[in-house]
């Protein structure tokens, strides 16, 4: 059966195809071809410079990040993990209790919901500027704060025990806003009859939000969960801003940015990293997927 | 009816002389009329080197009317100049660019697995000049110097024109004099000095060791311990693994007498970016400054009165050990494909001119690379002056490729307690352990 509306014959049956075309090959010039080429290039030693050979080394470079290279990657894979880990926990967390906060009727709330969404349309170096003020260890803010909470002083994002910590908490600060607009879309389509029923069976406020809530933003959840954890797998930029990598920030996503852009361009050495990134990015959101889709389904 | 042929011939012959005449007349006044070209010339911002360049530019053009100079910079710092150089080379849209020295830094052959840096990459690519056989390489500069600077595979690639002393603080001569100190000149009067300075609660030094600026200590100490004759040796010693971190007391003293240094920079120093630190010098937030000689412009712009200079630190106690050491900085390459190539390597010959150079030195202030070229001493490089005479040009080390974090001990400061989490001995073993695994893999 021929589904094509604008007719079976001569130039008019091209027609859908034709109107597809500028997307599709957009998609394969900037989505397919590049991916394709990073795993090409992960298999070679190029430097990136036009005219020069790509220098087919086989494996060698996944051979090298498991052996004498492991001592960076391996910290970089940690890092990542610690990463994506608090930053999925926490900014879901801190999304829900907003959204459940701010899913009212009262005056102003407008007003303060898109406070709270206003960092997730900063760009990265607003954010990262506007945090590396605060934190100056010279005359920022909380330079007095922290001094007069903990009684001694603080590099902030130059000390090993504060930079990570702090750039999570930056990364949670721009996209809670966002996680927090998915639960309240959530929360606002769930019937409300659903609540008055509970209400009516005696359930307490904290059994409505366990039993009620919660398997209703299951869904909201799943997205919530997916986006954060593939955000924060691959996150780079606003480590690159607060810390460049440095006091134990390196992720991967920053370790294969300056592999591949910063001193000599390693090219082949970071489509190498992205090419692990990408498969600890999809084995991560499989697993995820699977086991939250099962749990939509059981809720 | 003759008359007026003869009259009418001459008014021909007039004309087709004038016709013939114009264009040799016009070459001569207007030579605009040659093909307008556009050089497009790209350097990193360095105010007074962007300064000092226009003013180039703009006798240049005189020079050359139908050439019209596009400047094109970008700032060092968040990779903007990286990204920059990167693009105009891939696009092929740049005549003349500023480079980095090269200073002997390209992998030996028992470097194993070392990728040469961007700028060897793209000679080994054929992308750029050579500029060996220039007779103004060799009119203008000392036999053998731009080998050294900006030599690679027996070939010379450009020219360097500025260089500056590396491993050396500014001073607030004026606080200096006030306490009666002396410039420095072994490790014990400098901790002495720090000593007098934190006596009278002024803070000794500012760093940006945020963003590393402190390893300028660790990077000048080893300069001045290695004597240059051995330094290959030395470098060869570290690739091959017969010297480490670990067996080699040198790198523990100089981490020793880096961390008795530390106690004298501003409090949470590692916290502190390098960008803010000349002008918080400049206001007086501390005695000294972690820096190169570079900087003595932006911090004569953050504060026209202050009485500052600049000297190496002395990391050693020997007098004759702690030399300034010199880095080669600022200097020309001509792309083999540059759109302008012959007005570009003109541009070059232009701008190493004694007279030229001379003027783009005085605006600089960097150490010169010409003989000829007397500095014309900037306010703030008197100290600086009187340890020119005794300079020496750093040897580098070049770190393998895909070393651990902690593996190149001289740059592990930040790892070292309190600040980090290792004592001097443990990051020594780390260090050695991490650069054995990435030369042996």
């Amino acid at each position: 059966m021929n589904n094509n509306v604008f007719g079976r014959r001569g130039w008019p049956k091209i027609l859908p195809a034709l109107g597809l075309a500028p997307a599709l090959l957009f998609y394969i010039g900037f989505h397919v071809y590049p991916s394709i080429m990073t795993a090409v290039y992960s298999l070679t030693q190029y430097d990136g410079i036009i005219g020069t050979p790509l220098h087919f080394v086989g494996l060698l470079n996944y051979r090298d990040a498991f052996h004498g290279g492991f001592y960076q990657i391996g910290p970089a894979i940690r890092t990542t993990i610690i990463f994506a880990l608090a930053v999925t926990f926490v900014q879901n967390a801190a999304g829900l209790a907003l959204a459940t906060a701010f899913n009212g009727k009262w005056r102003g709330i407008t007003f303060y919901r898109a406070m709270i969404f206003l960092p997730w349309i900063l760009s990265v170096v607003v954010t990262g500027l506007i945090w590396s003020l605060m934190f100056a260890p010279i005359g920022g803010p909380m330079e007095s704060i922290w001094q007069s909470l903990f009684g001694h002083q603080s590099a902030f994002f130059g000390s090993y025990r504060m930079a990570l910590p702090l750039v999570i908490f930056v990364q949670i600060w721009q996209n809670t806003g966002f996680t927090m607009m998915v639960y309240l879309a959530g929360l606002q389509s769930i019937p409300q009859e659903l609540f008055e029923a509970a209400e009516l069976d005696g359930a307490s406020r904290w059994r409505r939000f366990r039993h009620v809530t919660v398997p209703m933003l299951a869904s909201s959840t799943t997205v919530n969960v997916l986006l954060a954890v593939i955000g924060s797998l691959g996150a780079y930029d606003i480590i690159y801003v607060l810390t460049n990598g440095s006091f134990g920030t390196m992720t991967l996503g920053m370790y294969m940015f300056n592999t591949a852009f910063e001193g000599s361009s390693q090219l082949g050495y970071a489509s190498m990293i992205q090419m692990l990134q990408f498969g600890m990015v999809l084995i991560v959101t499989l697993i995820l997927q699977r086991y939250l889709r099962r749990r939509e389904v059981q809720l | 009816m003759a008359r007026i042929r003869t009259t009418m011939l001459g008014v021909g012959v007039f004309a087709l002389l004038g016709a013939v005449a114009m264009p040799v007349a016009s070459a001569h006044s207007r030579p605009a009329n040659a093909p307008k070209i556009t050089l497009t010339v790209a350097e990193w911002t360095n105010p007074p080197a962007i300064q000092a360049t226009k003013l180039l530019d703009q006798e240049f053009q005189r020079l050359h009317p139908n050439v019209h100079i596009q400047l094109i910079y970008a700032p060092t710092t968040g990779g903007a100049w990286g990204s920059m150089q990167r693009a105009q080379m891939a696009a092929h849209s740049v005549d003349v660019m500023a480079q980095f020295s090269i200073s002997g830094n390209w992998p030996r052959p028992y470097m194993t697995g070392l990728q040469p840096s961007l700028l060897e990459q793209w000679i080994n690519a054929g992308q750029i000049t050579n500029m060996t056989n220039m007779p103004f390489v060799k009119k203008d500069f000392p036999a053998g110097e731009q080998m050294r600077l900006m030599g690679y595979k027996g070939k010379i690639w450009g020219v360097t024109l500025a260089s500056y002393g590396r491993g050396g603080v500014f001073y607030n001569q004026s606080i200096f004099q006030r306490l009666h100190l002396a410039v420095p000149r072994t490790f014990s009067q400098l901790i002495h000095v720090c000593q007098v300075l934190k006596a009278h609660h002024i803070t000794p030094f500012m760093v940006g060791a945020k963003d590393g600026w402190d390893q300028m200590i660790t990077e000048g100490a080893i300069e001045q311990e290695i004597p240059h004759a051995q330094a290959a040796n030395f470098v060869k010693g570290l690739w091959t693994g017969r010297t480490t971190f670990a067996n080699d007391p040198v790198f523990r003293k100089i981490l020793t007498r880096y961390k008795m240094l530390s106690q004298y920079f501003e409090p949470n120093a590692f916290g502190e970016p390098y960008a803010p630190t000349p002008g918080l010098f400049a206001g007086g937030k501390a005695a000294m400054l972690v820096d190169g000689s570079w900087d003595g412009y932006t911090i004569h712009q953050a504060n026209p009165k202050l009485h500052f200079s600049w000297f190496p630190l002395p990391m050693t106690n020997t007098v004759a050990k702690n030399n300034m050491q010199v880095a080669g900085d600022f200097s020309w390459v001509v792309p083999s494909w540059a759109p302008a190539k012959k007005m570009a390597l003109q541009y070059v010959q232009f701008a190493a001119q004694p007279n030229h150079y001379h003027q783009w030195e005085d605006i600089v202030g960097a150490i010169p690379t010409e003989p000829q070229t007397h500095l014309n001493a900037l306010p703030w490089m008197s100290t600086e002056l009187k340890f020119l005479p005794h300079k020496q040009f750093e040897f580098s080390i070049p770190h393998p490729q895909q070393l651990g974090p902690q593996g190149y001990v001289l740059g592990d400061t930040a790892y070292l307690k309190p600040q980090g989490p290792y004592t001097i001995p443990q990051l020594l073993s780390v260090a050695t352990q991490q650069w054995l695994g990435a030369i042996n893999k």
